[in-house]
Formats: structure tokens, C-alpha cells, sequence
């Protein structure tokens, strides 16, 4: 059974297909990368599957559990994590708040919600993953005043903070240096073997993406217009054509 | 034993500083009525802690979770108009009926909040604008609530109907519950909680992301939010031992609460007391003094410093310690 199941999925806005019956199945520990032009619909086929909007018609399982249409934030008590397009820290928090705002959320008691504060265990989680990016000499600094590439590391520090099962990345690497994409790079590679984290990953970078995903599909006009390796992938006259209109 | 008590309290700040102001506060408040024998000025104190009282409330809603109430008002008046018909229609006790209509206040909320909090934008913004004045116009229309005329209370001072004749009593008070009212902020402020609140604030879709339920947690800010409000509105009736629904829904309550807010610092503890202390006394002295020359100095200063700040300092006087 796959990790994630996405079945003849469509969404309609107005008379326009944005999503077109895609189908898209992700295993364990897979990266598996989702390409395609500008305004083909991974954003809106990303936005479909984390809750954000309700698709018009199919399925999305995860874990074999019928996850469609359920709110954001229970898809993410499920398990999936999301790391946006426009990197989303809260700038008036501090570095380590911003990661503690990942904890478990499902089980949390209200009572203890208004009285206390995160647990000691916690806290160190938060303190291990913040070592993980790098980031922990920073930690009591508000995120507002970090750099755009230290952001983008604080987001992925936040999200395996969830434990999630399945990381949505939108673009990981947009907008920052080649050393700090090395970086990015490297830390989404590390925390895929190490921590058995699965990515799907949306990304512009030809190269981050050989680099990262296993496996690739191709969305174009909503639909589903290639699947396999990234050797493939560059080879398959379909892509290069909607790519260059070779 | 020291220890277990200390892990208990892990939440509290360690740096002195951070009480040094609310214990200022306490002293110069329990040793006022020493000094100042007057009924204008223990007036003046009694103000500055109901509307205390108010914007830590709308602080919760405002300034922590980022829910703009436009009319605050109308749960001050539900709060009001609540323990004031319990006691005239029914004997109840304000000791009672001041909870219970912080209750009342509470439900309510809940009922503008459970559709407004599903939708974006301002929609809840515009909700309560348009709750405030549909309260104030049906009250001045309700008969059986006293209409227009307003409901005067009981004029038997005593202990159980808590009314009394000089203002010590109610200072004390009021003194009590505004210092009820900034422990509650500071515990949501050091929870997990006033944690999840900044965060919905600043971006509700990034927290949703993270598997915070944003709507339960606006709902739960409204209902403390409004609980708080409606009990300042319930101590306001005792105190002016007669409500209308012109004094009880005046828009300008629910503007000045905010402005209050903003003067101190909103999403902070101490914001919403330096607020008051500074809008309060502004307020009574300049209307007093100047009240002669014409109608509206007071608003004309406080407009200055609203704009100031909002040039100066945006995230209002707690700022200037921050900086």
C-alpha cells in the first residue's frame, strides 16, 4: 500500500480544470518530485491534498485512510507536513517558538494547552532539530530578523518537528544562494535517510531536483502528462516540448 | 519541596524586571486611598481599572489572536444589562450575576463567533459593529428590559446587593478583579496557549499547516475574552447603580478599549494597565478642566498620541522597555 494514494482527483474553478484527474501514488521513504510550468497546477493539486482546498471530485489516502477534504489541520495531525512556496515563519516569534508551534497538536489536553508550557522533552526535540539546521545560536532571536535562506531551514526544522510522515515542499530552495541551496539540499537528503522522512517535492531547479527526487511527475494543464526517473523525465519528448516547445 | 513547587512554575519569567511594574502598580493602588481621599480621583482609579478590566479582555481577542472586535461594547452591555435584571427581577446577587453575565457575554460571542471565525478577512470585525448597534437599538426598544429609560438598581446598600454608599468598597473591587484579569493574560501569554494565539495571528494558514485547530482556538479566545468583558460590565452597573442602553452600548466604549490596547501594547500583559493609566486620567482630567472650552479635547490629545505611537513606536508603549 502506498504512503500516499492520490485517485482521479480534480478540482474545477468555474469552468476550469486546475487539477484534471491526476493520479499519484508515493511510497516510504520516497522523494518523489512534482514538475511542471508555471500554472499547471501543483500548487493547487498540493493545496487539494494538505485541505486547503476542498477538491470537486476523487480521492486522497494516506496510509490507506480516506484523508479528502478533511481540514488543514487534521490532515496534518494525519501526518503531512507542508513547507510553502513563500517562506511562512512567524516573525514575532522566536527561532525555538517557531519550532515548538510543530508539536503533536492531536493529543494535546486543553487544561494543559492554557496552563503550562511545552514540556522539557519537547523543548529538547526543538533544540536537537534547531542543531540539525544549524540554527541553534539563534534560537531566542525573533525569525523576522533572520535571513530568507535561514528561514527556509527554520521552516524544515518546524515541520519534522510534527514526526510527520509525508513533507510537502513547495520549491525548497526559491530565492537563495547556490551555497545555501547546497545546504538545503544536503539537510533534505539527510533527514530522508536518516529520520526515514518521505518528500514530495515541487521544485523550478532542474538540478535540485535530479539531485533529490527518485521519481518524477508531470503535470500540465491540471493533468498528469509524464511519470518515471529523472533520466527519463529529461528525455521524454512530451516534457521537453511543454518545457521549450521542442 | 522547593523544587517541586519551582517545576510547577516553570512558566513563570526569572527576570525580576518583569514584575517590577505590576508590583509598582499594586503598591501605589493598595496605598492610594491613604492619600487621596476624594471621590474625583478614587474615581479616576476606578476607571483606570475597569478599563483595564476591558482591553486585557480585548486583548485576549485582539491582540493576542489577532480577532479585530470593533464592538466590544455590546458584551460590557450584555454583562451589564445581565446582572442588573438578576438582581432588579429576581434578587439575585451581583456576587452571582456579575459571573453570570460574563457568562451571558461569553455565550453570545460564541454564537457571532461559530459562523465569523469559519469565514477570512473582516468579516468578524464587521459582525460585531453591526451586533453592537442591533443590541443598542433593540434594548432601547425592549420594554421589559426597561427600554429606553434603563433600569435603576435597587437602592438598598449592603453587602449582598453590593452596592454601598462611598467609593472604597468599590475600589477595592474593582482592584481585584483587574488584577484577576492580568493573571489571566499572563497565564495565557506564558502557555502553550498565548504561544498558538501569536501564531494564528501572524499567519493562520501556516499555523493551520502545523496541525493547530486556528478556529478552536479563536473560539476559546472569544469566549475568555468576552467572560472577562461582561463582568467589567457587570461591576460597571454596580458602580453607576443605573444602566440605559446609551450608557451600557456607547460606540465609543468600543473605540476606546482599543485605544487603550494600542496606547500600551497590544498582545502584551502589561499593555492594556499602561494603556489605561495614561487614557483614563487624560481622559477624566482634561474633560474636567478643559470640559468648558468645548467638547472633544481629550479625544483631540489621545488622537495625537495614537498617532505618534503608530509612527514612533507601532507596537506601542511596552516597546520603549523592549528597546
Amino acid at each position: 500500500m502506498p504512503l500516499l494514494f492520490i485517485n482521479k482527483l480534480y478540482k474545477f474553478f468555474g469552468a476550469l480544470a486546475a487539477v484534471n484527474g491526476v493520479n499519484i501514488e508515493v511510497e516510504r521513504n520516497e522523494m518523489v518530485g512534482l514538475m511542471g510550468p508555471n500554472g499547471s497546477g501543483k500548487t493547487t493539486l498540493f493545496n487539494c491534498v494538505t485541505g486547503s482546498y476542498t477538491p470537486s471530485k476523487g480521492q486522497v489516502f494516506l496510509d490507506g485512510e480516506d484523508i479528502t477534504a478533511l481540514a488543514p489541520h487534521v490532515v496534518a495531525n494525519k501526518g503531512i507536513s507542508r513547507i510553502f512556496q513563500i517562506t511562512r515563519v512567524f516573525p514575532a516569534l522566536t527561532v525555538v517558538e517557531n519550532v515548538l508551534i510543530g508539536q503533536r497538536h492531536s493529543d494535546e489536553k486543553f487544561i494543559h494547552v492554557l496552563f503550562t508550557k511545552s514540556s522539557a522533552g519537547v523543548y529538547e526535540r526543538a533544540l536537537q532539530l534547531l542543531d540539525l539546521v544549524e540554527l541553534t545560536k539563534l534560537k531566542d532571536k525573533l525569525a523576522g530578523e533572520l535571513s530568507h535562506g535561514q528561514q527556509r531551514l527554520l521552516t524544515l526544522a518546524r515541520v519534522l518537528m510534527q514526526n510527520p510522515k509525508l513533507v510537502f515542499l513547495d520549491e525548497p530552495t526559491a530565492g537563495v544562494n547556490p551555497t545555501l541551496c547546497r545546504s538545503i539540499v544536503s539537510k533534505i537528503l539527510e533527514v530522508n535517510r536518516k529520520h526515514k522522512v518521505t518528500f514530495f517535492i515541487i521544485e523550478h531547479n532542474m538540478n535540485v531536483m535530479m539531485e533529490l527526487a527518485q521519481r518524477i511527475y508531470v503535470l500540465f494543464n491540471g493533468g498528469v502528462i509524464a511519470e518515471g526517473a529523472p533520466e527519463e523525465i529529461q528525455r521524454n519528448e512530451e516534457v521537453l516540448e511543454v518545457y521549450y516547445g521542442e | 519541596m522547593f523544587h517541586k513547587i519551582q517545576s510547577h512554575l516553570h512558566f513563570l519569567p526569572k527576570n525580576w524586571l518583569t514584575y517590577l511594574p505590576f508590583g509598582c502598580f499594586l503598591i501605589f493602588s493598595l496605598i492610594f486611598p491613604l492619600f487621596f481621599k476624594g471621590s474625583f480621583n478614587r474615581n479616576v482609579m476606578i476607571f483606570i481599572f475597569l478599563y483595564t478590566i476591558m482591553a486585557e479582555g480585548w486583548n485576549i481577542l485582539g491582540g493576542y489572536a489577532g480577532q479585530l472586535s470593533v464592538g466590544h461594547v455590546v458584551f460590557f452591555g450584555i454583562g451589564g444589562y445581565t446582572n442588573s435584571l438578576l438582581l432588579v427581577n429576581w434578587g439575585v446577587t451581583p456576587w452571582v450575576g456579575i459571573f453570570l453575565g460574563g457568562t451571558a457575554a461569553a455565550g453570545i460571542s460564541a454564537l457571532i463567533g461559530l459562523p465569523c471565525f469559519r469565514l477570512r478577512g473582516h468579516f468578524f470585525a464587521l459582525a460585531t459593529i453591526g451586533l453592537a448597534e442591533i443590541t443598542r437599538i433593540s434594548c432601547s426598544h425592549w420594554k421589559a428590559i426597561g427600554g429606553a429609560i434603563g433600569i435603576t438598581l435597587p437602592m438598598e446598600f449592603n453587602l449582598y446587593n453590593f452596592l454601598w454608599r462611598g467609593k472604597l468598597p468599590y475600589y477595592y473591587i474593582f482592584l481585584a478583579f483587574t488584577l484577576t484579569s492580568i493573571l489571566v493574560v499572563f497565564i495565557i501569554d506564558r502557555s502553550r496557549m498565548g504561544l498558538y494565539l501569536k501564531a494564528l495571528n501572524q499567519d493562520q494558514d501556516a499555523a493551520e499547516s502545523f496541525g493547530l485547530n486556528v478556529f478552536k482556538y479563536k473560539m476559546i479566545a472569544i469566549v475568555i475574552s468576552t467572560f472577562i468583558t461582561g463582568i467589567a460590565g457587570g461591576l460597571y452597573a454596580q458602580y453607576v447603580q443605573y444602566i440605559d442602553p446609551q450608557s451600557m452600548f456607547p460606540f465609543m466604549i468600543s473605540i476606546e478599549i482599543i485605544i487603550v490596547v494600542l496606547i500600551g501594547g497590544r498582545g502584551t500583559v502589561l499593555g492594556p494597565l499602561l494603556g489605561a493609566i495614561i487614557f483614563v486620567p487624560l481622559s477624566e482630567y482634561t474633560r474636567t478642566y478643559l470640559g468648558g472650552l468645548a467638547k472633544g479635547y481629550d479625544y483631540i490629545i489621545i488622537g495625537l498620541i495614537v498617532v505618534i505611537l503608530a509612527i514612533k513606536r507601532p507596537e506601542g508603549l511596552v516597546g520603549l522597555r523592549r528597546s
